[in-house]
């Protein structure tokens, strides 16, 4: 957070330089009301507003990369936390109505704000359709960032059951099968033991990219567990599933991945195992593609077997 | 094996968990490597241990296992806990320690790689100490609580996937065992399914791993005679005491058919009850669990190597009180004894 922060350390220089200034101006022309005179109730809800916003400022900055949308979410609190700050200055100070300053500040940049804010939000909006569409085949229609694996980005296995099951449902209605395909990297302990777990890492991430680059849309990869990856393809037969555990496993093989540090060329194949249900259980489905990626890997490296 | 009671075991020696044992460059270190590598932050990794990573590197820092209990406990707390151990499992062994690792890499088959495990487990596995039994087909290897405390899933899953490695790398191929988890049903199980290839069941009340026997005393190509003749020299020769947990784990073993009381076991250790339990309780453990696990693991022994029936086997646990033996066995492993031996074991 505190690298995404560093990002927008000129606006959070405006509200530092801001603070000071407010409350400079106020001592200079307001007169102090006193600690027996302030009504401690509206300084709750005015000042504890404005904190409020403050800590929105900072937690939407620091989870966002600098950009449009991030201008506009700033200026748009911003102006809401100078309108809800002056009138909680006044609390505290007695300022002459003559001083029209003040009472521009407590009204104009409300309005504008949540304008600006509201725009900003709309352009968040499309922004975050263009990611989904991006996203799409990593995780479908539900967001659960706790179960996403950080060192692919991939949902892990409960989530894949979950989507079997919604997907193995449809299927049942439509009568068009769902196929699972299990892809598992071939000798993954020797790269992991040769060039340890930090290129491993990396080679799943690139894996990841290159697979996802394979699928269709609507189809949806998971990180099943250690370098093995689940696939699953809505609506398709065996035919189709066939041509692309085919195009799978002959992308991996094809793939020229090289180590970080020494460019070494890390040759891979991997074995895929395929299934398909009109009407089984997640669970069951998951172990047919278990057995299957089992009879792929005595065939041999780089092939892939259906289930029976 | 569970000895008889007649031949008594006299141990008077244990390592405190304060004694300062093992080298914070083995497998410890191989720890902290892969959990940097993760992004574990290295002031959460190393919280209350007492280690610092500059000390470690100069190769002369001892740990006790009271800091290596601590070092898992925080890696456990890490959200990526299950795959960590796993991995770190799968790369602990044969390792880089010394002429220990060059035995693993050299010995001829799995039944020689597992003395030396045995044999040094206090380098190796100090928490959790392996046994194993054979009958006509199979190998049982069983882990038995060494004062793990909390970290025992942890640690669990790091040594059998540790053992399992040892065995894919050795051999090439994908050996298909069963894995035995004492731990409940985590939240990603197919993790474990793919790093240990084989079938894996959780809550079953042990730690164990059943191969075939095959598998043991398969030779193992590409091993050295003199490289392991050499190696075994320099092997050291002091020997380090085991855990309490331990000691008391062998000593209740022998007395399986009766178990003694917390009063007595501490007699035979020569301490009072309120020592042995506050001792026990600085390892993790206590009195009443390692008798459960004992008296489990003797009814596993005779249930799959002498190939007991449940009403033989209650006889000799609770002087033939079926209803008790089931009951308690229920309590151990949430399963009836026919049921656990017809789902569980091969």
């Amino acid at each position: 957070m505190i690298q995404t922060l560093k990002l927008h350390s000129l606006k959070w220089l405006c509200i530092a330089l801001y603070l000071p200034f407010s409350l400079a101006a106020a001592t200079l022309v307001g007169t102090p009301r006193g600690w027996r005179n302030i009504d401690w109730l509206d300084v709750f809800g005015e000042g504890g507003g404005a904190l409020m916003v403050l800590a929105w400022t900072l937690l939407i900055l620091g989870s966002r990369p600098a950009g449009t949308v991030s201008n506009l979410i700033f200026a748009g609190l911003g102006l809401i936390f100078v309108s809800l700050w002056q009138d909680n200055i006044d609390e505290f100070w007695i300022i002459p109505d003559a001083q029209l300053w003040d009472t521009w500040l407590e009204n104009v940049p409300m309005p504008i704000g949540v304008v600006i804010l509201t725009l900003g939000l709309i352009r968040w909006y499309q922004e975050q359709r263009i990611l989904m569409a991006q996203l799409s085949k990593r995780e479908r229609f539900r967001r659960e960032h706790r179960s996403v694996d950080p060192v692919t980005r991939l949902a892990s296995a409960d989530y894949l059951e979950q989507q079997l099951d919604v997907e193995l449902r449809a299927a049942r209605r439509d009568q068009a099968p769902v196929s699972l395909l299990l892809l598992d990297v071939d000798g993954f302990d020797r790269i992991n033991r040769r060039h340890g777990v930090a290129e491993g890492d990396r080679l799943l991430q690139a894996l990841t990219d290159l697979l996802l680059l394979n699928l269709r849309d609507g189809d949806l990869m998971c990180r099943y567990g250690g370098d093995r990856f689940a696939i699953m393809l809505p609506h398709t037969n065996e035919t189709m599933a066939v041509i692309m555990a085919g195009e799978l496993t002959a992308a991996v093989s094809h793939f020229a991945y090289h180590t970080h540090y020494e460019g070494e060329r890390v040759r891979l194949t991997a074995s895929v195992g395929l299934a398909l249900a009109l009407s089984d259980s997640p669970r069951a489905l998951m172990q047919r593609a278990d057995h299957a990626l089992a009879d792929a890997k005595q065939k041999g490296a780089g092939s892939h077997a259906s289930a029976a | 094996m569970p000895r008889q009671p007649d031949t008594d075991v006299q141990p008077h020696h244990w390592r405190s968990p304060d004694e300062r044992h093992l080298p914070a460059h083995f497998h410890p270190a191989l720890l902290i490597e892969l959990a940097q590598a993760r992004d574990v932050p290295e002031h959460r990794l190393l919280r209350h241990t007492g280690l610092f990573t500059d000390d470690i590197v100069k190769g002369k820092v001892l740990i006790s296992d009271h800091q290596y209990r601590r070092l898992l406990d925080n890696v456990q707390q890490h959200c990526q806990a299950e795959e960590l151990a796993l991995l770190w499992g799968r790369q602990m062994l044969p390792g880089h320690y010394g002429p220990l690792s060059t035995c693993l890499q050299h010995a001829p088959n799995l039944a020689e790689a597992l003395t030396y495990l045995h044999d040094y487990r206090h380098d190796l596995c100090p928490l959790l100490f392996p046994q194993w039994w054979r009958d006509s087909q199979w190998c049982y290897l069983l882990w038995a609580d060494g004062g793990t405390g909390r970290v025992r899933p942890f640690v669990a899953r790091a040594m059998m996937a540790a053992v399992y490695g040892l065995a894919r790398y050795r051999t090439g191929r994908t050996p298909e065992w069963h894995f035995l988890f004492s731990q409940r049903r985590p939240a990603n199980p197919a993790a474990h399914e793919v790093s240990l290839g084989g079938r894996v069941w959780f809550g079953t009340g042990v730690d164990m791993m059943i191969l075939p026997l095959n598998d043991l005393n398969e030779p193992w190509l590409d091993s050295s005679t003199t490289a392991l003749s050499v190696a075994r020299h320099q092997l050291p020769r002091e020997p380090v005491p085991e855990s309490l947990p331990e000691v008391v784990y062998h000593l209740l073993m022998a007395r399986a058919e009766a178990l003694p009381s917390l009063e007595e076991t501490a007699g035979i250790l020569g301490m009072s009850a309120a020592s042995l339990k506050r001792r026990l309780r600085d390892c993790g453990t206590h009195f009443q669990s390692l008798c459960d696990e004992v008296r489990l693991h003797y009814s596993l022994y005779l249930s799959q190597v002498l190939r007991l029936g449940t009403e033989a086997i209650a006889e000799r646990l609770c002087n033939g009180d079926r209803a008790n033996f089931r009951r308690s066995f229920r309590r151990w492993t949430g399963m009836t004894p026919a049921r656990y031996r017809q789902w569980l074991m091969p």
